[in-house]
């Protein structure tokens, strides 16, 4: 099964991004780098929500290199560059299948909105947050409302030289949910 | 002018709240494993507690025997714009909050401890009334509810002072607000 992994730069009040989308804020350095190359060599997939790939395609091809990428969108037709993909089916479901499929770490990249929806589905396996020393108060939140309460186990806390934290945590799978879901699969149709 | 600091000292879970959306922190009862994060050493450098009204009256009614006699032990501020009246050992306070912490400032004595809620942290904030964060970060989403700084448009640099991992998952950040 491969992995799923949500996350990205920060900041201390969960924003990823000032309203404008300006992302002046993050800090870049060599540290960052080397973390960040070392996580880019364990995926092979990226996908993201129409929202996110729009920002990223007006700054270049919206396309990240060297990675599948996915856009789920059910209004975009067709995509700027050869290696994005636009699907228009249930993203949870596509991400579900891709799983099952051989391959790297697969990557939730941007904000809350399209996190949601596959930490509902239970199909998120880790979380990495890279949090910077700024309060901005307003912006892109990097977390929409759940539902639901999800528990994690803390893998690593890293503290870089400029002040950010990396920290990155294990989803702890919700047996209880998993266990209803497989008596309406086995017991949905018969009626007791 | 003393060199007191106002500091917020507080628990927030790993999606950024303080509470849930009825005010509960159920979430915050967990295996004591990691001791008190620290607490005990922290209780002894402050003096003065700052809350906002609906955290105080949140944390009476949550656990009011032990709230009444920590009250007894520090100087006690609740913000709030209808003072009521009360026998307990605080002083309601609804004056504008810059006067407030200059005045405060200007008294002699140990740092001060700002509770919360998101509210009132964030209208010391953006007075620019508050010095340090230490944030305990619970490992777990709880998915809705009150927000650590209420939202609002802002731009505050932190510098870090310190972060530590508690075997039990819960990280501490420890932040000092950069004056702009």
């Amino acid at each position: 099964m491969r992995k799923v992994t949500f996350g990205g730069a920060n900041s201390l009040d969960n924003f990823i991004a000032r309203k404008n989308h300006e992302v002046d804020w993050l800090i870049w350095n060599k540290e960052v780098e080397a973390i960040s190359r070392a996580f880019w060599q364990t995926i092979d997939t990226v996908v993201m929500g129409r929202k996110t790939y729009d920002v990223a395609a007006k700054a270049g091809s919206g396309a990240y290199p060297g990675v599948k990428n996915y856009v789920f969108s059910r209004t975009l037709k067709k995509s700027s560059h050869r290696r994005v993909q636009i699907i228009s089916e249930d993203a949870a479901e596509f991400v579900g299948r891709l799983k099952q499929e051989q391959g790297k770490g697969i990557c939730v990249i941007g904000g809350g909105v399209l996190a949601r929806s596959l930490f509902e589905a239970q199909l998120i396996d880790e979380i990495g947050f890279n949090i910077h020393p700024v309060l901005l108060g307003s912006g892109i939140p990097l977390f929409y409302e759940m539902s639901r309460q999800i528990n994690l186990e803390l893998l690593e806390c890293k503290t870089l030289n400029n002040g950010c934290v990396v920290v990155r945590y294990k989803v702890i799978p919700d047996i209880r949910s998993q266990i209803s879901d497989l008596k309406i699969e086995t017991f949905g149709t018969t009626p007791i | 002018m003393s060199n007191r600091k106002i500091i917020v000292y507080i628990a927030t879970s790993a999606d950024g709240y303080i509470a849930r959306t009825d005010g509960s922190v159920d979430w915050l009862e967990r295996p004591r494993t990691a001791g008190d994060y620290g607490m005990k050493d922290f209780f002894k450098s402050i003096d003065t507690i700052l809350f906002g009204r609906k955290t105080f009256d949140q944390s009476l009614k949550f656990d009011r025997k032990s709230v009444k006699r920590n009250l007894g032990k520090t100087r006690n501020y609740v913000f709030t714009h209808k003072p009521p009246r009360s026998k307990l050992n605080v002083t309601f306070v609804n004056e504008p909050i810059k006067d407030f912490a200059n005045g405060l400032r200007a008294t002699p004595g140990k740092d001060i401890w700002m509770m919360g809620g998101g509210g009132i942290i964030g209208s010391f904030l953006d007075a620019e009334e508050l010095d340090e964060f230490i944030i305990h970060v619970i490992p777990t989403f709880i998915g809705e509810g009150i927000p650590l700084i209420a939202p609002r448009h802002r731009s505050v640099e932190l510098s870090l002072l310190s972060t530590h991992a508690y075997e039990d998952g819960v990280v501490r950040l420890h932040y000092r607000v950069e004056k702009s």
